[in-house]
């Protein structure tokens, strides 16, 4: 009841108003025309109130998003599923989704008449051009009466996250010179030879030889273990995205932050699909949960573009180095670089260092505030080793990538001659 | 404005709501015409043009004020043709149209309502009013979509009958608008709605429905029921709502400037009161006077085309009626008087502008503004807010021993009285005249005369009594009542008082219009009683010597006698002197009021129920219901609590115990965790857990567990047993008669414990009864639930 009464309208409140005036001029003027006009008033506001507020329905809403990733451009649906498990409400429901306004409009229904047991689904797209992590949901109910008198304003709580991926375009394959060096072999390798202690064990599998079996991991856990004599090496990439907010121009979608994430992506899903496994490194450090150890060989692209989904421009004048210093030397490095600055060389140096091949994507980041296109910053990067080619506006991604692949050899050996200088 | 177009099925329906609600609130004033149908036809026609022309115009999204002036427009021609036969009021169509109007405002201020059908018709006024509204009402309901400010141009089609003639709108023509009202903000609102969502449908690419789709009969019941129960009750309620007395004169200064104040014509209400009604006691008088009449409440001084009025009235500030009086006009000192003492009490039901006194009077105290007219001598309420309603005054009536020798010597009236008394209309049907001449044919002075034209009313002229007849004063009323045909010469006091004042007038003898109460009821010694019934109203004539001198035209149905002067050749010099007619006798049987001879037997009974009605019933009725309903709320949720705590501790269940335990602490403000085991409920209530009360109990108590110990062991019994059966696989064994002195021991070591704010809070404002909250919604508190991926999310 109270809850009513503070749901009450503007239209509401001004008839409890103009009710109550009217009664108290009409008993003032002994007019009994205006008494009727002011019990019409207050009743009917005091009714809507008594009715809405002896509502006792009891809705479940069940909602499923498919796919939760999806590419920017592309299409998710959201199914809802709502029932009525408590009594008819007597009053129109109007429900809202709570859906970001990037992914569209806002889906609302108006749910009147529904008893007990009713259950209905629904369906409706959401698409979005902007790369994120969106919460769907949650949706508001508000109850209103026939006469716009009173208004109950409810929410459901749960959300369903709906992440929306960068772009990506198909790269041609190019020479990735160093990829089969260093800690990013892919061979089997023979088990280290260490003390029995070292070995570790998995279930045994059919097929596996009988001798290989490990009695003592059996007999503690209760079925055969076998030995495992070789470990699965991986191919690895660091993929270095520069996020730095004095790097990149623009705002917004159309920032060279933009396109720098999208080039980013494409690369992730090409290296990934060339059977690498790579890791995401921002100007933050090693993004978590994109690091090797936790994805293993699979090529589940989905962490990656989660984590690129949502990468942010992020106030930092130095990149984070933290994770140059761990593991092993070499493996592949692609890096896509906004603006450089002299003071970054240092580090630039540091990871062309550590890779083992070091490729590098210069955003021509001026070029998207309006500025003719230049070399960007292939030039430093040359300078420190990389092999790099710079991305424009308007240029194709596959075709910068091709041009890496060209330019490679030649810049690198022209770095090497600079640094040998 | 209309953006989105929606269905014209619902625009439609909107827009003719609105035009019909309007057009069935005109109803409301069929009281002011006595041709309803005249205005109301008119304004059907223009009630389909306006929702017509806006339902098509806004189908085309014309802008809203475009939609608005086109409706103006085309309305505005279509009435001039109905009105006066041309589309434009132009030239000769002009003047005809302004000839209407000021003709129409002539009947309107000539008339009362409702006015007749003979007169020229004040449809053009209603038409335009109405014409007013139907535009307002669709340019807020359809055109701006705000349906709740639409309501105010049907207010004011309901205040014109009420501010007019007083009379309430009846009321299936306020339950009928109502519902018309409330149509229109329903579907105003479920067009909002429908605008708001999505509509039915499919999705074009996958089939999947994209609406929930649901009927609409429930929203529609729920608002019949919910518009239903409100229009009943403002049907019902008002009649229980107190309202002040009836009003029996409504009238009062107008807007006059300085001290001229005019006067709206009070004889109206005359024959109404006369006509319908109980006979109301409404002044009561004691005096010494043995015989008291004609108590005059004011005189008519002005006539015209139309009726007897008032006239334009100079009340100086310095004429208070707080004092001696100038002594009567015209009165010869030599003129034999005894002065009478009057107390006079006048009922609240009695509403005038006018102070009721006995004429001519000498002396007069009455509190407030009352303000006399030198000419005429009565009494008019310089206050716009002064009534005579429930006053209580004195004064001293001078009665004067006129005989028929004085009357008949009276000399001239030239240059003695003002000209108004003397004036007749230039055009004055020549009948009236020659009826005069004619009636009075051989009588020479002015006396004879006026003795004559009264015998010629009461006997000779074969005039009825009736009061049938409708109420009119005017010239043409005049003439109805003065011809010979058939209807003529029937008529009340009125017709009579009227006819003989202006042929009096044309006789040259000056002579003004007296309205009052003929002659009162005794009611126990020296009191006397004015009712209702006894209204009327006789002619004055002035003869020079003798003053403004009484007639009775008045048949003797109504009026038994005549004042004795009236009778030449009486010489009594005892007063007013009761002179029987031979008809009188007989007559006074089939009176209309009740004749004086036969209540003089009922006295008692009288004076019982002049006290008796005067006492304002519904006021009384629905303050006493007030004082209950007052009453029933400062005890009902004490009883109620008391009833809940009797049947829980007499159960014999250990859960209903434990709700009361916790109800009290809840109505005590002890703190009582929620979603907790009772042994922690426990822990915390025996920190609040105090020594029973008794008369020497603190305002604030110790309280603690080394206070009650016995409490205490009551209440860890209390949680065993509910442990034991909540939880326990064979159930608790329950002894209701420990259970019941368990409960009650807590329950009384809780209240022991707490301040005493907090017990008459508890007494007196149960919250447990008072607020729903608590004992309804928190069980559900989370009607609407989510889940996802099977995981369950209660939401509130």
């Amino acid at each position: 009841m109270r809850e009513a009464l503070a749901g009450l309208t503007v239209r509401g409140r001004a008839f409890i108003a103009a009710g109550i005036t009217a009664i108290v001029c009409s008993v003032l003027l002994d007019q009994s025309t205006l008494t009727r006009v002011g019990v019409l008033l207050l009743t009917l506001t005091v009714v809507t109130v008594v009715v809405i507020a002896r509502n006792r329905y009891r809705i479940t809403l069940v909602r499923t998003v498919t796919p939760q990733l999806v590419a920017a451009g592309q299409p998710a649906r959201v199914a809802l599923t709502l029932a009525n498990d408590g009594m008819a409400p007597n009053g129109v429901l109007l429900l809202e989704d709570q859906v970001p306004y990037v992914l569209g409009t806002r889906p609302r229904f108006v749910v009147e008449g529904i008893g007990q047991g009713w259950r209905h689904s629904v369906s409706y797209q959401v698409r979005s051009d902007v790369r994120g992590r969106f919460e769907i949901g949650p949706m508001s109910v508000r109850i209103s009466d026939p006469f716009g008198l009173v208004e109950l304003g409810r929410t459901f709580r749960t959300t369903v996250p709906l992440t929306v991926t960068p772009r990506t375009v198909p790269l041609p394959q190019i020479p990735l010179g160093g990829a089969w060096t260093g800690s990013g072999d892919n061979r089997p390798r023979a088990f280290a030879t260490g003390s029995a202690e070292d070995v570790t064990v998995r279930e045994y599998r059919q097929g596996d030889d009988l001798r290989r079996v490990h009695w003592r991991s059996s007999a503690k856990l209760g079925e055969l273990m076998v030995r495992r004599e070789e470990q699965p090496w991986q191919s690895r990439a660091t993929l270095v995205l520069d996020n730095r907010v004095i790097a990149h121009r623009g705002q917004g979608i159309a920032s060279s932050l933009e396109a720098a994430v999208s080039a980013a992506a494409s690369i992730a899903v090409h290296l990934t699909h060339r059977g690498f496994a790579v890791r995401l490194v921002t100007a933050t450090g090693e993004e978590v949960g994109s690091a090797w150890h936790v994805r293993g060989a699979n090529l589940n692209t989905g962490p990656l573009l989660e984590s690129l989904a949502v990468v942010q421009a992020v106030h930092q004048p130095r990149f984070d180095t933290g994770w140059l210093g761990e593991g092993v030397h070499g493996g592949l490095t692609v890096a896509v670089f906004g603006g450089v600055d002299p003071s970054d060389l240092p580090i630039l140096r540091r990871m062309q260092h550590h890779a083992g091949s070091a490729l590098a994507i210069a955003v021509d980041v001026d070029a998207w505030v309006g500025a003719p296109p230049g070399p960007a910053a292939t030039r430093v990067l040359a300078q420190q080793g990389w092999r790099s080619a710079a991305l424009h506006p308007r240029d194709r991604l596959d075709a910068v990538w091709q041009e890496l692949a060209h330019t490679s050899s030649q810049t690198s050996r022209g770095a090497e001659r600079e640094v040998a200088l | 404005m209309n953006r989105s177009r929606g269905s014209l099925a619902a625009a439609s329906l909107l827009a003719a709501t609105a035009a019909g609600t309007t057009w069935f609130a005109m109803w409301a004033w069929h009281g002011l015409s006595a041709t309803p149908g005249g205005y109301l036809n008119t304004l059907f026609l223009l009630a389909l043009v306006i929702s017509g022309i806006g339902l098509v115009t806004r189908w085309w999204r014309w802008p809203g004020p475009a939609v608005f002036g086109t409706q103006v427009v085309v309305s505005g021609m279509l009435t001039s043709l109905v009105l006066c036969g041309s589309p434009l009021p132009i030239g000769g169509a002009w003047t005809e149209l302004r000839t209407t109007i000021s003709q129409a405002v002539d009947s309107a201020n000539a008339y009362a309502a409702p006015v007749p059908a003979a007169a020229p018709p004040i449809d053009v006024l209603l038409i335009g009013a109405g014409l007013a509204c139907l535009l307002l009402v669709d340019l807020f309901a359809c055109t701006a979509h705000r349906v709740s400010l639409a309501g105010l141009p049907l207010l004011a089609i309901f205040s014109i009958p009420v501010s007019m003639i007083g009379d309430p709108v009846t009321w299936w023509i306020f339950a009928l608008t109502t519902a018309g009202f409330l149509t229109m903000l329903f579907l105003q609102e479920s067009d909002h709605v429908s605008r708001w969502g999505r509509p039915l449908g499919e999705d074009r690419e996958t089939g999947d429905p994209i609406a929930f789709g649901a009927g609409t009969n429930t929203v529609r019941s729920t608002a019949g029921m919910i518009g239903g129960a409100a229009t009943a009750l403002a049907v019902l309620i008002p009649v229980m709502i107190p309202a002040t007395g009836l009003h029996v004169f409504d009238f009062g200064p107008g807007s006059g400037g300085g001290d001229d104040i005019h006067i709206n014509n009070p004889v109206t209400d005359l024959v109404r009161d006369l006509k319908r009604g109980d006979d109301i006691p409404l002044i009561t008088v004691t005096t010494t006077d043995p015989d008291p009449s004609y108590l005059r409440i004011l005189t008519l001084t002005r006539f015209t085309d139309a009726e007897w009025s008032p006239g334009d009235r100079n009340v100086p500030t310095d004429n208070l009626a707080n004092g001696l009086m100038p002594p009567p006009q015209g009165v010869s000192v030599t003129v034999d008087r005894h002065e009478y003492p009057y107390d006079v009490a006048v009922s609240s039901a009695f509403d005038s502008r006018w102070l009721p006194t006995q004429p001519p009077v000498s002396r007069i105290d009455a509190e407030g503004d009352w303000r006399y007219d030198d000419r005429t001598q009565d009494f008019l309420a310089g206050d716009d807010d002064l009534s005579t309603a429930g006053m209580h005054y004195t004064m001293t009536a001078v009665d004067l021993d006129l005989t028929a020798a004085i009357l008949a010597d009276s000399g001239t009236t030239t240059g003695k009285v003002d000209d108004i008394f003397s004036d007749v209309p230039d055009d004055m049907p020549s009948m009236v005249r020659d009826l005069a001449v004619e009636v009075t044919q051989g009588a020479t002075t002015s006396y004879e005369k006026a003795v004559a034209l009264q015998n010629w009313f009461r006997e000779d002229g074969g005039f009825t009594y009736s009061l049938d007849r409708a109420p009119g004063s005017g010239t043409d009323a005049l003439v109805d009542f003065l011809s010979d045909g058939p209807g003529g010469r029937t008529g009340y006091c009125e017709q009579f008082a009227s006819a003989m004042a202006i042929m009096a007038r044309m006789l040259g003898i000056p002579a003004r219009v007296g309205v009052g109460f003929l002659s009162p009821t005794p009611a126990g010694q020296n009191t006397w009683v004015y009712s209702s019934h006894d209204m009327h109203a006789w002619p004055e004539l002035y003869f020079d010597g003798a003053g403004w001198v009484r007639f009775e035209p008045t048949p003797a149905g109504r009026a038994v006698d005549v004042p004795a002067y009236t009778v030449p050749g009486s010489t009594d010099n005892g007063g007013p002197t009761k002179v029987p007619t031979a008809a009188s006798s007989e007559a006074s049987a089939s009176r209309n009021a009740r004749p004086q001879d036969i209540q003089s037997d009922v006295t008692p009974g009288a004076s019982s129920s002049g006290s008796g009605g005067s006492f304002p019933w519904l006021p009384a009725l629905g303050g006493l219901t007030l004082l209950l309903a007052g009453a029933a709320s400062l005890l009902l949720p004490r009883a109620i609590r008391g009833r809940r705590r009797q049947r829980r501790l007499s159960s014999g269940g250990v859960e209903p115990v434990w709700a009361e335990l916790r109800d009290t602490a809840v109505d005590l403000g002890v703190p009582w965790p929620r979603d907790r085991s009772p042994r922690d409920t426990r822990d915390v209530l025996v920190d609040h857990l105090g020594a029973p009360l008794d008369a020497s109990t603190p305002d604030r108590p110790a309280h603690g567990p080394e206070i009650a110990p016995d409490a205490v062991s009551a209440l860890d019994r209390l949680v065993l047993t509910l442990e034991l059966d909540r939880y326990s696989r064979a159930g608790a064994r329950l002894d209701p008669v420990r259970l019941r002195a368990d409960g009650e021991a807590c329950v009384a070591a809780l209240v022991g414990g707490a301040s005493r704010n907090a017990r008459r809070r508890a007494t007196w404002w149960p919250r447990t009864v008072l607020t729903f909250t608590l004992r309804r919604t928190r069980p559900q508190a989370s009607p609407l639930e989510a889940r996802y991926g099977g995981v369950v999310d209660h939401v509130s």
